[in-house]
């Protein structure tokens, strides 16, 4: 069961937007959630889907992949509508009214625009890590952190933090696994009880969990040393990233994108 | 010859432990060696081991690597590039995502260049046969496949010697001989140093010199054949000996005279061939 | 009556997925109460999925099992009466400790199983007693102990449930021979004084050939032989070309065979060996000496 999660996950393959720098992916996906917030209009919401479908394309991601990771959030957007629908008052009378409850058109555009929000913004950043591997992801990072080395924030350690829980996860997740396995087998009840019954149940998962994971800690900080770790002072790295042409054709092509989609605004209404 | 490693009286106690785990011991290996340390849980074996690259420094008595001191901080990285570790989880021993980009871990710590990096990888991974997993994630391979990958991650240090704590303690028979088999070739070919420690009789055998160590100190060393014809002795270290020197142990017991010390598998059938034909 | 029954099993992870493995395919298999049953096997070889549909953690695709013939999936109240009656003991079952104490952490499968605490209490001790934890050792914490310590308190927490079918997956793995021989002498004892069930799943044919009563060897999914352990020695070559790791004095004795003596190479403990030798020796030594 836990190994369904999909969100986070690496799909690798060969396509331009595989190959693309790291460094210029994830600046393009923080525009990109940027201006997707900043689209009041009809025509900048419909440029930002459009967008998804045929990054997905030039990718090679198959949709299915985009359906399983929205599947776990859908809970939430029901739950943002809901609660939009029923509590944003407009100016005019009310579409619908229920007893004491009412809809307004101001509440209905309300959440279409922020159910289109919420699945570009998930679509958009699942992208992201299903075309760039983890390591390249902090890799990435770190060099776009680098300048806060200035002001001593320790950019290498909170790489190295994020690379070994990358490293980890899938090691832990297959651990509690085991773990649930192993007190099920005594007779451990999860899936049934009271509320209070099921948390009760939880600390014989997590304790062992969180032993394993310290011994893991332990054990993994013996074998950096041994591999003379002493922080990021000095290090090199095997690969390097270097701008291509590919990577600055890109870049300017998406600056373009995203200048249309700010000049929308000043062109169509607003739907809110 | 040259040594590799010495220790010399050494002491060492944790601190939440009365007991000291190491009363004394005297070690020495030369370059070249293949040495395999035996001895039942909690005999200060791994304890010894962690001595042998300046994880653990002595509380008295002194342990030099190549003529430095593991106390000496200054050549700290020295002796940790002179003498690699391999431990006995593998999946607590790899750091990155990726099978090279692991093995390049401790080069890159080093501050070596990233073309030397690639050199030095690709090889370290060409000797110990992991070459073809180098794109793989770590999760992807099997215990032997990963301890492999993590002693190419020492090996890409071109250290001279390498100590194994068990390294194939939780693997299965496959690939518990793929590693042993690695380990050799990293020892006959390369003329790197092993030192293993192991629960394994048989990959004991393989050794060129056995250091049997009890209670935090050492109590039997010699050659394979020199230790394990001492069955009693090694039984009553709570430790086994192979099949083939009990076999002729047990027809010793009974009045026939058979060597014990005939260990692998050709020399204890000749025997027992003679012997039937006898 | 056999005690477990596997009929027509068969399990495929990633069903319909590409990177589809099948990992059971059409095993069938009869355990009869009161035996000692080893099971060996490369990794990979369903081993583990077998017995992780014994006490129904794994809902068969395929096929059913049966715990006192009846079907554990439809003709049981609650899938837990069955992992209570088929106790599963996982590899490196000492990260699975969780209480303060040791009692408690032994108590923890009997108390799940709503029984009065004297008989939890008299369980404790009993299961206790299976894997050498003396009784005034029970109140101290399960943190304290060495390795092969901790892996013995997990195990006589599976005991203490009376299971009737006692399931051990790699129980020696990474301990010192002395810790090894402990544990499995200790299996046997309980096996020998309780009448239980056992299934040892090992990848040590010593193990296996010293402790079983009869052998269960599988390969790719199926059940490539279930006999007794002295007929299954006697395909030894066999199981050594599919690199199961056969004892040594098995391989020494294939070996006399190969080099033109006509022996029996079913040859699995040194016992055996030294009696198979001196059987030969009187037999055909004789005439030489003469």
């Amino acid at each position: 069961m836990l190994k369904d999660i999909t969100i986070g996950q690496h799909f690798p393959g060969n396509s331009p937007i595989h190959r693309l720098d790291p460094r210029i992916k994830l600046i393009v996906t923080v525009a990109y959630v940027v201006f997707l917030f900043l689209s009041t209009n009809a025509v900048g919401l419909a440029l930002c889907i459009a967008a998804i479908p045929a990054l997905y394309g030039i990718a090679k991601i198959p949709v299915k992949l985009l359906k399983k990771s929205l599947k776990p959030i859908l809970p939430i957007i029901l739950f943002t509508v809901v609660l939009n629908l029923f509590f944003i008052t407009g100016d005019g009378a009310p579409l619908l009214q229920i007893w004491k409850i009412k809809i307004y058109m101001e509440g209905i555009m309300f959440c279409i625009v922020m159910v289109i929000r919420i699945i570009c913004l998930i679509s958009g950043t699942s992208l992201l890590t299903y075309t760039t591997s983890p390591i390249e992801l902090t890799d990435g990072l770190e060099r776009l952190m680098a300048p806060l080395n200035v002001v001593k924030f320790p950019v290498h350690e909170m790489a190295m933090m994020m690379t070994i829980a990358l490293r980890f996860i899938p090691t832990l997740v297959e651990e509690t696994d085991k773990i649930i396995s192993a007190q099920k087998s005594r007779g451990a009840m999860l899936d049934s009880g009271s509320f209070t019954d099921r948390v009760k149940a939880l600390v014989p998962i997590l304790i062992p969990l969180f032993i394993s994971a310290f011994r893991r800690a332990d054990e993994l900080a013996t074998a950096m040393e041994c591999r003379c770790y002493h922080g990021g002072k000095g290090r090199t790295r095997l690969k390097q990233l270097k701008i291509t042409s590919n990577d600055i054709m890109c870049s300017v092509v998406c600056i373009v994108c995203f200048a249309v989609i700010f000049a929308t605004r000043f062109f169509f209404t607003p739907l809110i | 010859m040259q040594e590799m490693i010495k220790a010399e009286n050494l002491w060492f106690g944790y601190s939440d432990e009365k007991e000291k785990a190491l009363q004394g011991v005297n070690f020495t290996a030369t370059k070249g060696e293949f040495i395999a340390v035996l001895g039942s849980n909690g005999c200060g074996k791994s304890t010894l081991a962690k001595h042998f690259n300046a994880i653990l420094v002595p509380d008295e008595g002194r342990v030099s690597v190549l003529d430095m001191l593991t106390s000496d901080d200054d050549r700290l990285f020295d002796i940790r590039q002179k003498v690699g570790m391999v431990f006995q989880n593998p999946d607590n021993q790899i750091v990155a995502t990726i099978v090279e980009e692991d093995v390049a871990f401790a080069l890159e710590n080093m501050g070596v260049e990233p073309t030397e990096i690639r050199r030095r990888i690709d090889e370290a991974m060409e000797k110990t046969g992991v070459y073809k997993f180098k794109d793989k994630a770590p999760h992807h391979l099997s215990g032997g496949q990963k301890q492999r990958v993590a002693i190419a991650g020492i090996i890409a240090m071109r250290p001279d010697c390498i100590v194994l704590d068990e390294p194939t303690a939780m693997l299965d028979p496959e690939g518990r001989r793929k590693v042993l088999k690695t380990i050799k070739t990293l020892n006959k070919e390369y003329g790197i140093t092993v030192i293993l420690i192991t629960h394994y009789m048989d990959e004991a055998a393989q050794a060129d010199r056995i250091v049997v160590m009890s209670k935090g100190k050492v109590v039997k060393e010699g050659t394979p054949k020199e230790i394990f014809s001492q069955v009693e002795l090694v039984k009553s270290l709570s430790l086994d000996v192979p099949q083939t020197s009990e076999i002729a142990y047990e027809l010793s017991k009974l009045g026939y005279n058979l060597s014990t010390e005939a260990i692998s598998i050709d020399e204890c059938a000749q025997q027992l061939y003679d012997f039937l034909k006898g | 009556m056999a005690i477990l029954k596997i009929e027509n099993l068969s399990y495929t992870y990633n069903e319909g997925l590409p990177g589809a493995t099948k990992a059971l395919d059409n095993v069938n298999l009869e355990i009869e109460e009161g035996t000692f049953v080893g099971v060996i096997g490369h990794t990979g070889c369903g081993k583990s999925t077998l017995i992780s549909h014994l006490n129904g953690l794994t809902k068969p695709q395929q096929g059913a099992i049966y715990l006192d013939g009846k079907n554990i999936w439809t003709e049981y109240d609650n899938i837990r009466d069955v992992r209570f009656n088929v106790g599963l003991v996982f590899q490196y079952p000492e990260y699975q400790l969780f209480e303060e104490t040791i009692y408690k952490d032994i108590a923890f499968g009997p108390k799940n199983m709503g029984l009065s605490d004297e008989e939890v209490d008299k369980r404790v001790k009993m299961a206790a007693k299976f894997v050498g934890i003396p009784e005034y050792a029970l109140e101290g914490s399960p943190f304290d102990l060495s390795g092969g310590q901790k892996r013995r308190v997990a195990i006589a927490g599976i005991i203490a449930m009376q299971p009737r079918v006692l399931v051990l997956d790699e129980p020696c793995a990474g301990l010192d021979p002395e810790g090894r021989e402990l544990i499995l002498s200790q299996v046997k004892n309980y096996h020998q004084t309780t009448g239980g069930t056992v299934i040892l799943v090992s990848h040590s044919m010593e193990d296996i050939a010293n402790y079983a009563d009869k052998v269960l060897v599988m390969e790719n999914g199926t059940v490539y032989n279930y006999a007794n352990t002295e007929e299954i020695f006697q395909d030894a070559e066999n199981l050594s070309k599919m690199g199961l790791g056969i004892p040594d004095i098995t391989k020494v004795f294939l070996k006399l065979k190969e080099m033109g003596l006509d022996i029996d190479t079913d040859v699995y403990t040194i016992p055996y060996a030294v009696k198979t030798l001196l059987k030969y020796k009187e037999k055909n030594g004789g005439g030489h000496n003469a």
